[in-house]
């Protein structure tokens, strides 16, 4: 009796929406659920389903599924719309339409849904049997009946069928859901819930605000649905592959830092891979008409990372890749037959399918199972392996000179290596040898021995602590340097492992026969070879490293010219050279020294044979301004010499240029001053400002000065002193600052025979120089402890403990190690740790006070007067 | 095919020469990842080819191989400079290169009587 009649304004034709979806009377309200809860509406009508909505005013006795009774009236059309799509016109004029076993009393039975809107009431006279049921067992009873209904239809109604009595059926439709949005809850007194009680009124303010506003309007749209049509197929299935990877840590790192390429790039890339793999295909075929030339330039603009694959990488990619090297490798204006390139790219075919080939039958690894057959290979290897096989080279120098090396470092020495040798060794000895008749006594006397040596160490070591020794650590030289000589050494400043040695011609006569110079760069790391080699057309006579920027070095020849290379460049070339210039030196250049001044920079000044000094500076290109000209002076003291010319023969004098062979520029002055030593046997003091004239002159050597060199600690005030050494076999020390230059002090050596070829400061100690000499002597002295004599006069030994009496050219101390270097004239680099060379750590003021104290030591009278008892001898009377 | 010796081909010549120097080996000894060979190849060998030369150069690839991995687990950007094995008779030095491995075995006492 109770048929929901409910009509809200708005329809849900059917849809649940809403908490109270479910069931015809709307069930348990969802809205009001239990204690404290606030639901959000979203959008609920609100309203329950009308299932069945009628108007009729029928008169019905029961509703339950059930075939209700009533009494038709007027016959009336109605479409209704059964919504499980069935349609059911139920337009049965009246008749008989009793089917009791249509109807089957279900509570789930056919739906009776009818549009409000369409419905058009009915006039309930109407024998209206609309069995709306739609059980399958009614389908066939239904059928029939329909048949029946069928003709009647085309026969009429008849009275009686109107008079009949119309059986509807009203059930209610299964209910499904279309759309189901349930609402969500907060917990009150939460800041939610403020949120949400705001949205939900929100909410029902537009919900007012949207009936007559003009912002809304209802419109009806239309989908469109497009038939579908099923259609076969047949798929085979993925084929799946099983692969391991291994992802270590580093690979995943390695991948990140890959760069990546941008599209473009990685588009060129292709492009230029595409290009060569038609130029390769159409120039296989033998009838081509492309130029191979024109290809092979092609071939060299793609990229560069082709050239570096090993050739053993299956694929067009390496085929290219060895087109290119040997297109590269053959020069570009080479011409390469096309039969030629095709030659060569099925030679690389071939190696390709040899490689290709791998006959190993176990994979390594399995550290047991040592694969049987391993390829041979013969591939070119890729540049990048220099450095591999640098450290290999390194590593071989290095078990081999490691004691020296130890010795050089000055580090405290280890004897992990030798100690288990020595007992590898005696084994050896014991099992191998013939069985000792007392193998008790000689192990006994070998201990004995060992320990005698040890005592005679340890005394000659008492003895000797405070005696200075060398000892030759190892030699730097190779086949190409021998026969050469050594005209200078330079260790650099920033990286003190790394000397530079320039080889050529050392005498003044050497115009004539020219050879090439050389320069090398030599490391403690390997004695054997150079790590670079620098050719140039004349030889070498000086060279040094800047000291601002280590890695340029300037060089000058036995041509007059000066070049300056920087050695991080790959090649051979200099960046500056001076050779085409006009007013470049015009005899050998004799030293080259990079002064640094405030506000200049660095700049190089060179002295030449010609005699004149010019600096050179590299702002724009080289250019050079002249700043001395070393003019001839007569020696005051020896004016008898040049008495054979009369008159003006000081004016004559002045116009004579004399050769200058060498340089040196004290330290804190600021580049200023400069000190020249001559051919005729003179220095003069100079300044960078006067070009004119000397600011000083210091007579006293009798042959020409073959190096000039201000003591590391110079300070002009106290303790300006230089040394010298000469053709005229003596080592002199000067002080710049006696009155009128004229007195001086000077250290002979009496044993001495030879010319004396360099001499250098010791950089640790200020009294301390060494100085080399034609009889291939090197001499260590320490003014300090004994200004007469050296502390060691040390000749090398060959094999057989003889003299070695070799010209020794060049010396030089090295700034962080305990080590001497000498050049020779047989081209080869001397290393010899000093030993017992205190190594004063003490402050400057303390380096001057010792040398002073070392010059001004004794009475130099006094002990010349000694000498004079001892030797017999006189010396030169230069002196005080 | 190619005319004149490259650089690295006169440096290995030179450490042929070198004192001591029992044998040189290039191994090309690609990681599996590349899909491809796991076997390795002799590029270059101075020694007589055989077992023992098989021996050295698979196995101290090999191990070496393992060196490499365990730098740079330890710390990605680090990396293998060379691995040295001394043992009583003789010592092996291998450098890893990209995709190569040079092994360089070297007898000192050898050197030492010269």
């Amino acid at each position: 009796m109770n048929q929901k009649g409910s009509n809200p304004s708005n329809s849900n034709r059917g849809l649940a929406v809403g908490p109270t979806a479910k069931g015809l009377n709307g069930g348990p309200s969802r809205r009001t659920g239990g204690l404290g809860t606030t639901t959000k509406q979203r959008g609920t009508r609100g309203g329950t389903t009308s299932n069945a909505k009628t108007d009729f005013n029928i008169e019905y006795t029961e509703w339950n599924g059930e075939r209700i009774m009533i009494k038709p009236k007027a016959l009336m059309k109605t479409s209704s719309h059964n919504q499980e799509g069935k349609l059911d016109n139920s337009q049965i004029p009246g008749g008989t339409s009793k089917d009791p076993a249509a109807t089957g009393g279900k509570t789930e039975g056919a739906a009776a849904n009818t549009q409000n809107k369409d419905q058009t009431s009915l006039s309930m006279q109407s024998n209206l049997t609309s069995s709306l049921m739609d059980t399958t067992e009614d389908e066939e009873a239904k059928r029939k009946e329909e048949e029946k209904l069928a003709k009647k239809q085309k026969r009429g109604l008849s009275e009686k069928e109107i008079e009949a009595n119309i059986d509807i059926d009203l059930g209610e439709t299964e209910t499904f859901e279309l759309l189901f949005i349930p609402s969500s809850s907060v917990q009150n007194d939460t800041d939610e819930q403020t949120i949400v009680t705001a949205e939900n009124k929100k909410y029902e303010e537009l919900k007012t605000n949207k009936i007559g506003s003009d912002s809304y309007t209802e419109r009806g749209s239309q989908t469109l649905n497009l038939t579908q049509k099923p259609k076969e197929i047949h798929f085979k299935g993925f084929t799946h592959e099983s692969k391991d990877i291994q992802a270590t840590n580093w690979d995943i790192d390695d991948a990140s830092k890959q760069q990546r390429l941008s599209e473009a790039k990685k588009q060129q890339i292709d492009y230029a891979g595409s290009i060569t793999g038609i130029m390769t295909e159409k120039l296989k075929n033998p009838n081509c008409l492309i130029d191979a030339e024109a290809a092979s330039h092609i071939s060299i603009v793609t990229t560069k990372s082709d050239q570096k694959k090993p050739a053993n990488q299956s694929g067009t990619n390496s085929s290219n890749s060895n087109k290119n090297k040997n297109a590269t490798s053959s020069q570009l204006k080479e011409s390469t037959n096309k039969s030629q390139t095709s030659d060569k790219m099925s030679g690389t075919s071939m190696s390709q399918t040899q490689t290709n080939a791998i006959t190993s039958e176990t994979y390594a690894g399995d550290f047991n199972a040592v694969p049987k057959n391993v390829e041979y290979v013969e591939t070119d290897l890729p540049e990048t392996m220099i450095k591999a096989i640098k450290i290999i080279e390194r590593l071989l120098t290095q078990s081999k000179y490691h004691e020296q090396h130890v010795l050089y470092k000055n580090y405290p020495p280890v004897n992990l290596g030798d100690k288990h040798r020595k007992a590898y060794e005696d084994d050896e000895e014991e099992n191998g040898g013939k069985k000792p008749l007392f193998p008790g006594i000689k192990k006994e006397k070998k201990v004995e021995d060992e320990k005698k040596e040890d005592e005679l160490d340890q005394e000659k070591e008492k003895e000797d602590e405070n005696a200075v020794t060398l000892k030759h650590l190892f030699k730097f030289e190779f086949d190409i340097t021998e026969g050469r000589q050594v005209s200078c050494i330079d260790v650099n400043e920033a990286n003190p492992d790394l000397i530079a040695v320039g080889y050529g011609e050392f005498d003044i006569d050497c115009t004539k026969q020219l050879k090439e110079g050389l320069l090398c760069f030599w490391t403690l790391k390997n004695p054997n070879f150079p790590e670079k080699i620098i050719k140039t057309e004349h030889s070498i006579t000086t060279c040094q490293f800047s000291k601002k920027s280590p890695h340029l070095i300037a060089i000058g020849d036995s041509h007059g010219n000066i070049a300056i290379f920087n050695i991080k460049n790959a090649d051979s070339k200099p960046i500056a050279e001076s050779k085409d210039l006009e007013g470049k030196h015009t005899d050998i250049v004799w030293e080259v020294k990079w002064v640094e001044r405030d506000g200049k920079g660095e700049s190089l000044v060179s002295i030449s044979g010609d005699g004149r000094v010019i600096e050179w500076s590299m702002k724009k290109g080289l250019e050079f301004t002249e700043l001395m000209q070393l003019k001839r002076e007569t020696n005051p003291n020896q004016k008898d010499v040049f008495g054979g010319v009369e008159g003006d023969k000081k004016g004559g004098m002045t116009f004579i240029n004399t050769g200058g062979l060498s340089i040196d520029f004290p330290i804190n002055e600021n580049g200023m001053n400069y000190f020249a030593a001559t051919e005729d046997c003179t220095i003069h003091r100079c300044s960078v400002s006067y070009s004119e004239q000397y600011l000083g002159t210091y007579y006293g050597h009798t042959g020409p000065i073959y190096r000039i060199r201000c003591n590391p600690f110079w300070d002009s005030q106290e303790c300006p002193i230089f040394i010298t050494c000469s053709y005229d076999w003596t080592v002199r020390v000067w002080n710049a600052k006696d009155d009128n230059g004229e007195k001086l002090v000077c250290h002979e050596i009496f044993s001495l025979k030879q010319q004396v070829n360099d001499v250098v400061w010791s950089p640790h100690t200020s009294s301390v120089f060494a100085s080399v000499a034609n009889d291939g002597r090197i001499e260590i002295w320490d003014l300090y402890r004994d200004n007469l004599g050296p502390q060691i006069t040390y000749f090398d030994k060959n094999s057989d403990g003889e003299v070695i009496n070799i010209p020794k050219t060049v010396v030089r101390f090295s700034d962080n190690a305990p080590v001497v270097l000498t050049g020779n004239l047989k081209g080869s680099v001397d290393v010899y740790r000093v030993n017992g060379l205190e190594h004063v750590q003490v402050s400057e003021k303390d380096q001057i006070n010792r040398l002073l104290s070392a010059i001004q030591k004794d009475d130099y009278s006094e002990q010349k007067g000694k000498k004079k008892d001892e030797d017999g001898e006189g010396q030169e009377g230069e002196a005080q | 095919m190619q005319v004149k010796k490259t650089e690295v081909d006169e440096r290995i010549e030179r450490i042929k020469n070198h004192k001591g120097v029992k044998g040189l080996l290039i191994v090309n000894y690609r990681d599996d990842k590349d899909g491809g060979q796991s076997q390795p190849q002799f590029v270059r060998c101075t020694m007589p080819q055989g077992p023992e030369a098989t021996n050295y150069g698979v196995k101290l690839a090999s191990l070496a191989r393992q060196a490499r991995n365990l730098v740079r687990d330890l710390d990605p950007s680090n990396d293998l400079t060379f691995l040295r094995i001394t043992c009583k008779k003789y010592e092996m030095m291998i450098a890893p290169d990209k995709d190569y491995f040079l092994i360089v075995i070297q007898c000192p006492s050898e050197e030492e009587a010269q």
